[in-house]
Order: C-alpha cells, then sequence, then structure tokens
C-alpha cells in the first residue's frame, strides 16, 4: 500500500449521514449470485471470486455495497483526471470481507482505498501481510499490485465506511 | 506484543486433529454469563455495538472438552489456564480486554497460535496486527489489560493456543 495524501477537506460530513441511512446492497446475498455450473455466473468469475463464495456461501450479508447508482450524491476525486468507478463499503460491527483478488479487470488499472473515518480499533484492513491503522480520515492509499490479496473486518464497536475508487487504464 | 521465542515442539500433531474433527464450546452463545463486574462491561460494550450475547463467533476448547492437557511453555507461575480457540472462515471476537487479567495478580497474558500464519488469519493487539508467523511462536501481551480481538476471513480454520498465569 502506497500512501498517497490526505483529502479530508475534500469529503463532504453529509456523505457520512447519507451512507449511514442507507442500506445498500447486502453483499453476497443481495446479488442473488448462483455457483451452480450451469447458472453463467460461474463461469465469469474468477477463481478467486468462486473460492470464496465456495467457502462462505452466497445467501448470506457479510457486508453492505453502496455504489454511485445508489447514492443521491457523485464524487469527483481531485487525485485522479481519468476515468473511474467507485463504491463504498459499509462495515457493521461483525461484518467483513474475506480475502480475495479483485480479478483481472483491475489488472491495468489502479486501486485506491480511503476511510471516511479515523481509525478505531478493530476497524482492519488486510492487504497481503500487511495492514493499515491509525489512519486517519480522508487518507489516500494506492494498492501498489492492482491483484493483490486483501481483505477488511470490522471488530469493533461502530461502523466502518471505505471509500473505494478504481481506475481502468483508459483515458 | 513481545515475541517470547519458538515452542512448536510442545504441540502434538494429534491437538489440531482433534481440534479440527469435532465442535467446541460455541461462543458466546454456551459461555459463562457475566458474574463479574468486568465481565459484565465487556459484555455491555459489545451488546450496545450491535454483537449477539446468544451468537457464535468462535468455538473454545479447555481441559473439559479436550482429550489431553498443555503444560506450560514457558512460563512457570502459581497459575497457569490455558485455553484453545478455533474459528472457522468467518468467525470473530470482538475487541475487548479480558476480564480475569483485571483482578488477578501478577496477571500475564500469552498467544501461541498452533499453525502457521495463513492469509485472513487476523489477531489485533491495540494498533497491531500480527502476521507471519509459525505454529509455535509464542507472544506475550506487554499489558495483559491491553484492547484485543480476532477474526478468520481466510479459506483454512485458525487455531490458536491462549494462556494465563499469575501469582
Amino acid at each position: 500500500m502506497k500512501y498517497i495524501g490526505n483529502y479530508k477537506d475534500w469529503i463532504n460530513s453529509s456523505w457520512i449521514e447519507i451512507i449511514l441511512s442507507m442500506k445498500g446492497f447486502g453483499a453476497p446475498k443481495d446479488f442473488n449470485i448462483s455457483l451452480d455450473i450451469d447458472s453463467g455466473q460461474r463461469s465469469k468469475m474468477h477463481e478467486s471470486e468462486r473460492k470464496v463464495y465456495e467457502i462462505y456461501g452466497t445467501d448470506k450479508i457479510f457486508f453492505h455495497l453502496l455504489e454511485s447508482n445508489c447514492l443521491n450524491f457523485q464524487i469527483d476525486p481531485p487525485w485522479l483526471s481519468e476515468k473511474f468507478d467507485w463504491w463504498i463499503t459499509k462495515m457493521y460491527p461483525g461484518q467483513f470481507i474475506p480475502i480475495h483478488s479483485d480479478g483481472p479487470k483491475h489488472l491495468k488499472g489502479k486501486r485506491y482505498w480511503m476511510p471516511l473515518q479515523d481509525w478505531e480499533p478493530g476497524h482492519i484492513f488486510i492487504y497481503e501481510n500487511i495492514s493499515v491503522s491509525r489512519y486517519n480520515a480522508g487518507d489516500l492509499w494506492e494498492y501498489e499490485n492492482s491483484l493483490a490479496v486483501h481483505g477488511a473486518i470490522n471488530i469493533g464497536h461502530n461502523p466502518r465506511l471505505i471509500l473505494q475508487v478504481s481506475t481502468f487504464g483508459e483515458s | 506484543m513481545k515475541f517470547v521465542g519458538n515452542y512448536k515442539e510442545i504441540i502434538d500433531p494429534k491437538w489440531i486433529d482433534e481440534i479440527l474433527s469435532k465442535d467446541g464450546m460455541f461462543r458466546p452463545r454456551d459461555g459463562k454469563k457475566p458474574d463479574t463486574p468486568e465481565m459484565e462491561k465487556e459484555y455491555e460494550t459489545a451488546r450496545r455495538a450491535g454483537y449477539s450475547d446468544t451468537g457464535t463467533y468462535f468455538q473454545m476448547f479447555d481441559k473439559t472438552n479436550v482429550s489431553f492437557d498443555v503444560r506450560p511453555p514457558c512460563e512457570n507461575s502459581a497459575h497457569f489456564h490455558w485455553w484453545i480457540i478455533k474459528m472457522m472462515p468467518g468467525d470473530f471476537m470482538p475487541m475487548h480486554r479480558d476480564p480475569h487479567t483485571s483482578y488477578e495478580k501478577n496477571s500475564r497474558r500469552f498467544w501461541m497460535s498452533l499453525k502457521d500464519w495463513e492469509r485472513g488469519h487476523i489477531f489485533a493487539y491495540e494498533d497491531q496486527i500480527i502476521t507471519n508467523y509459525k505454529a509455535g511462536d509464542v507472544y506475550m501481551y506487554e499489558n495483559a489489560q491491553a484492547l484485543h480481538g480476532a477474526a478468520n476471513i481466510g479459506l483454512t480454520p485458525r487455531i490458536v493456543l491462549q494462556f494465563s498465569t499469575h501469582d
């Protein structure tokens, strides 16, 4: 993980209230993922993703995903001048994302990670064999390897909100 | 966390087989109810965050539900007690402070993994995450009352021996 800088001033405080008030997609349950051989979905998954679903199942909610199309605000990252995709992960205490790799569609692009709140004990992000802690809201990190294995869990006492931004290596 | 040393030789591979082959005590569901103010405080903090007293977040083993006993790997104290935590993928233990270490005299807390570290196997001590450890590595809490927790967001079971000593 490469530290880029702090963009706290760019975060609109209303975002937090909106994110906390909206459910978003309960992942993976709300995506109705089928691992059946003939479902068609299975063949589109990359190996890391399929393995996670086989072990953890697809019918529970492990975290909440809020994408741009389900939020009433948009973002314009000041550190980017290229096309990007973004989403927010919300984890209530006890929620998690199993370790995984984002898969080949992210191969050419860049992946950014920005907490929307200051770090609290139990807010855990794992990137390969390192973790990031004691961060501040607005700290921006870039994955040195877009395909790095990563995961997260909230074993703390308050919700954990992270902005994720991804580029695709296209102008 | 202070690294104490590696004590892999005390680990009997049969321990792992036994723990993997059966269920432990489901916690916190089947654990004892809070019986001290310190324990009640920890439970109340967890409840307020949304954790359930009746859920199963991990499994616990001690000498009442396994066929073996564990001897102190590195500490000779008047009192020694141990327990083993098994976390299947998705299991976790919320951040907490061990109630018993607040009233035991000269309480010292230790942590020893029974397996080599794997991705997604998490032990959190205050703001530190311990990774890349080997089976048998023993760590001592520099502060027995430190905030800590654990999780398994990996792909294989996680098995850790916990022990505590006091005068």
